[in-house]
């Protein structure tokens, strides 16, 4: 048994090695995707991804996170919203959004944020943005805080210098006090010294009343000296008011006369209140007197006293001025300490943060995903539809149109007039149909846990992007089969074909991880437009009006293979090379020899109609003889016109009628 | 009209080659025989007339529109998959056909070919006979103007191949040209107009049997049966008699004229007292022809039979000679 596997293995090998192409194939292979691979990816790991930034007004806090993600080439993109940024991120035209809060700043009451946006649906790239993202962002918050507690610490610092600067001055202040207590102290003695108490029972009030006796006397000789001149005065006014009431005016006399009255008894009333105030003052001026006299001699004894207070007065004086002296310098001192006190509050107040939470993280950091929260399954679903529609589309293609060329009923296929076209058109929409069917198998089925929603305006354009995906793929799969001379080349070939386009499609290994020049080639795989239009659709809710490039790139491949097809199948159908010379050989020969033919035919009935009258059957008349020759001779001229290989057609029937003619 | 044209066509898979210097015009309405020994590059001419392969050098020039060719080749081509029916009406699309038209075509060749019963089964099914029908069938289906069989009637009973030998004759007599081979000359001989021969990649005979017969100088077939089988040695030596068609004790002989001959013959058999169970003289057919024409002799052989006959004539003559003085009739000095 081992022996005949191994016969059979051996007989399969040399099968392989001798079709040449399939021996290159499996050989060149494996080298071909390394080499692709290798030189596409280069050395470095780094993904080479766009990030949109969008802010309100971008603060140097915000403008020194973008320069840092700059450093790690990521290729930055500004966007005027919110809006456009996340919806650049569902259409792909960036890998991630950073949204930064307004004049992104440090602040105790100021609430910053950086707000991430990434696409979780391609799940071989999110979580590698987010990782590089994220990680420049806590390092930049880590920069921060590092900042910040240096600030803190500085100001601490320069505090402890000036407070070990005061020191001193504080000493110095102490001592200031101290002697300054030691002044007021000897400023207490002095002026205890000073007696201030002093006896009124001295001033002897009683002696005052004395004294104003005396005042009494000078004072009624004043009051009876008023009192006379009031009186003449009074009599005066009798005199006036007589005057006057002689005059014979009665305006005059009601004006004046009233007044003189009035005044007149105001004399009167002024004569009483001196009679009055008259006795008082004698009285008061007896006791003045002798209050003046005890008064003259406490002043002197007030007088001595003074003196004395003056001595302690001065002495006090001296020493309050060194008293102020020294106020005066701890008076410097405290300024002096005033200043530092006032710097060190300044420098605190530059410091804009005490809040320990804020210097931890200085502002928030939010990831948020660009696709609503989906089933695991819902993220998978579009790579795997595409990888069905890519290998159904492929293999029955291919397979079908080998199937077609090794059978048996190919050559019948190639004499009918049917173009080899007409039956690889009649494949593609075999192989369409197929796929439409699993795909309309595998929706249905899978739909109840993608929960999607408008599920069958879902289904149906997702259907049109299948028919467009499907259609490349099956082009592709019949110009395959068609340039293949056996089955096993076509299989190796279309997975050769598959495996490229799955390695440079982004499924195993993102796009992102080539070069940006040779990502934007790669965006026009066709298997990677696939996966992008079902992710669009089943992951991200996408309206088609929204990929119209995407759309565009896919029928251009559509159009491109399809007239890759028609040219070529004119290649590969030999029959048509054939048929097309013979017919184009012919055309040319049909050009030429239209009228010949007209003649050959017109010929050839002569010589029947000749060979009938000149059979040796018949019995010939001279009629006949004469019709015949007349008929030969026309015949003749015809037979001069007709070209050198016609001519050898109707050479030997002319010479035998000929001679037939000549015996007769 | 020709419908055919072969202008002095080459042939060959790389370096091998398959046929050389082929010139031939091909009559319409004509049917056309081509003999050949094994692999002489038969079914290779077919193609290229037909135009599955193209010649190395030289052309072919079909004067038919390409929807008016059918064509039924030794191995059967068509779906093991589909029905007959299903075939039919298949290859009767791609060339065009309304379904009336496949109906009463379809009915017509499947009545003839006597398929009827076995239209509903899967192609793959049928016997080798019934195959062979099918592709018969096949090749017709489109009313063509020229129609190419190789080897048609292989694998089929007497009773079948008179059938498709008939429905070749109906084709005829709807104008259409037929060229076609087969390994049974004597269904060849019945059926087709013209005959071409190949040998030696290349054509060495085409024309009627009558040209056939012209060409190789021969009028009469004689067979003579010998009791002793070691005596057809001794034919061998002198007469250097047609060892191809010879076969054991049986020694046949293809010549012109029949006298001179017999008188011959007679004279070597009676010297030599070869003992004889039969001599038969009939008209040579297309077998004898083509196994004289493709058979080991080269033309030298022809040469020297026609030598032998002049050395004969010129003893004759002698004789006659002789004979008239020794008078003696004239019949015995006619070649």
């Amino acid at each position: 048994m081992l022996q005949t596997i191994f016969e059979v293995i051996r007989k399969d090998l040399r099968l392989l090695i001798r079709s040449r192409s399939s021996l290159l194939i499996i050989l060149l292979t494996p080298l071909l995707i390394l080499l692709i691979t290798g030189v596409s990816l280069e050395k470095q790991t780094n993904f080479y991804i766009t990030a949109g930034v969008y802010s309100d007004s971008y603060s140097h806090l915000a403008k020194s996170y973008i320069s840092n993600l700059e450093m790690q080439s990521v290729n930055v993109k500004y966007f005027d919203s919110e809006k456009e940024c996340v919806d650049a991120v569902k259409y792909g035209t960036v890998q991630a959004c950073i949204v930064f809060s307004p004049d992104l700043r440090i602040e105790d009451k100021y609430n910053g944020f950086i707000k991430f946006y990434v696409d979780y649906s391609h799940l071989n790239l999110a979580w590698a943005i987010k990782d590089m993202l994220f990680t420049t962002a806590q390092e930049e918050t880590k920069e921060l805080s590092q900042n910040l507690i240096d600030d803190l610490l500085s100001v601490v610092e320069t505090a402890n210098k000036n407070l070990d600067l005061q020191k001193s001055d504080l000493t110095n202040l102490a001592t200031s006090n101290d002697k300054l207590s030691s002044i007021f102290s000897t400023i207490s003695s002095y002026l205890s010294v000073i007696n201030p108490k002093f006896d009124f029972s001295l001033l002897k009030l009683d002696d005052i009343e004395d004294s104003a006796s005396s005042l009494k006397l000078k004072s009624s000789g004043v009051v009876s000296l008023a009192s006379n001149k009031l009186s003449e005065v009074s009599n005066s006014l009798d005199e006036l008011k007589s005057s006057v009431s002689q005059i014979n005016d009665s305006q005059v006399n009601s004006l004046i006369l009233p007044k003189i009255d009035k005044i007149k008894t105001d004399i009167i009333s002024y004569q009483q209140t001196i009679l009055a105030n008259k006795n008082s003052i004698d009285s008061t001026a007896g006791e003045l007197q002798s209050y003046i006299e005890n008064l003259k001699n406490q002043i002197n004894n007030l007088s001595k006293i003074l003196d004395e207070v003056r001595i302690s007065q001065d002495k006090s004086l001296e020493y309050v001025s060194d008293g102020k002296k020294q106020v005066a310098n701890i008076l410097n001192s405290v300024f002096d300490l005033q200043k530092s006190i006032n710097e060190l509050e300044k420098k605190i107040d530059q410091v804009s943060v005490f809040s320990s939470g804020k210097i931890a993280e200085p502002f928030k950091t939010e990831i948020e995903s660009v696709t609503p929260e989906k089933h695991s399954i819902t993220l998978l679903f579009p790579t795997i539809l595409s990888l069905m529609v890519l290998f159904v589309s492929l293999i029955i293609s291919s397979t079908l149109l080998q199937m077609e060329k090794q059978s048996e009923a190919h050559i019948r296929n190639l004499i009918t007039p049917t173009k080899t076209l007409i039956i690889s058109l009649g494949i593609f929409l075999t192989t369409l149909i197929v796929v439409i069917l699993q795909y309309s198998i595998s929706l249905i089925t899978v739909a109840p846990m993608l929960s999607i929603k408008g599920f069958f305006l879902k289904f149906l354009e997702a259907l049109l992007l299948t028919i467009l995906s499907s259609s490349v793929f099956i082009f592709i799969g019949i110009l395959i089969g068609s340039s293949s001379k056996s089955e096993e080349i076509s299989l190796i070939l279309t997975a050769l074909v598959a495996l490229l386009l799955i390695i440079f499609s982004g499924m195993i290994y993102p796009l992102e991880a080539f070069p940006r020049g040779l990502q934007m080639v790669l965006k026009l795989n066709p298997l990677y437009l696939t996966d992008y239009f079902y992710n669009q659709i089943f992951v991200k809710d996408v309206v088609l009006t929204k990929i119209p490039l995407q759309i565009l790139t896919q029928l251009c491949w559509f159009v491109g293979l399809f007239i890759a097809l028609v040219l070529l199948q004119e290649l590969f159908d030999e029959k048509f090379l054939i048929s097309h010379r013979n017919k184009a050989l012919h055309k040319k020969k049909k050009r030429n020899s239209r009228v010949e033919n007209e003649e050959t035919e017109k010929l050839t009935k002569l010589l029947v109609e000749l060979n009938h009258i000149l059979s040796p059957k018949n019995k010939i008349t001279t009629e006949e003889i004469e019709n015949a020759k007349r008929l030969y001779l026309k015949a003749l001229s015809i037979y001069q016109k007709l070209d050198k290989t016609q001519k050898e057609e109707f050479f030997d029937e002319l010479n035998l009628i000929h001679k037939k003619l000549s015996a007769l | 009209m020709n419908i055919v044209e072969l202008e002095h066509v080459n042939f060959a898979y790389g370096k091998s080659i398959i046929l050389k210097d082929i010139s031939l015009k091909l009559q319409k309405g004509k049917v056309i025989g081509i003999l050949g020994e094994s692999g002489v590059g038969k079914t290779t001419l077919l193609s290229l007339i037909v135009g599955l392969l193209k010649p190395s050098k030289g052309r072919v020039i079909l004067n038919v529109p390409e929807k008016k060719i059918g064509f039924s080749f030794q191995t059967p081509s068509f779906f093991d998959e589909l029905t007959v029916e299903e075939n039919i009406t298949y290859f009767a699309r791609l060339y065009g056909l309304d379904k009336n038209q496949i109906e009463k075509t379809k009915t017509f060749l499947l009545g003839f070919l006597e398929l009827n019963d076995h239209a509903k089964k899967l192609a793959k099914e049928l016997s080798g006979g019934m195959k062979k029908r099918l592709d018969v069938i096949l090749s017709l289906v489109n009313d063509p103007h020229l129609i190419i069989l190789d080897e048609p009637v292989g694998e089929l009973d007497p009773f079948l191949r008179e059938k498709v030998n008939e429905l070749i004759s109906i084709y005829r007599k709807r104008g259409a040209t037929i060229i076609l081979t087969s390994h049974y000359l004597s269904d060849l001989m019945d059926i087709c107009e013209e005959f071409i021969i190949l040998k030696d990649k290349t054509v060495i005979f085409s024309g009627t049997f009558d040209n056939l017969l012209s060409q190789l100088n021969v009028n009469y077939k004689t067979q003579i049966v010998l009791e002793n089988e070691r005596d057809v040695e001794l034919f061998k030596t002198i007469f250097r008699y047609n060892e191809a068609l010879s076969i054991r004790n049986k020694v046949i002989f293809l010549h012109k004229d029949k006298p001179l001959f017999y008188k011959l013959l007679l004279h070597f058999i009676k010297k030599n007292k070869i003992k004889i169970k039969e001599i038969k003289v009939t008209s040579p057919d297309l077998r004898d022809l083509f196994l004289d024409l493709v058979s080991k002799r080269d033309t030298n052989q022809k040469e020297t039979r026609s030598e032998n006959e002049n050395q004969i004539n010129q003893t004759n003559q002698t004789k006659a000679k002789k004979t008239i003085l020794g008078k003696k009739t004239n019949s015995e000095k006619e070649p």
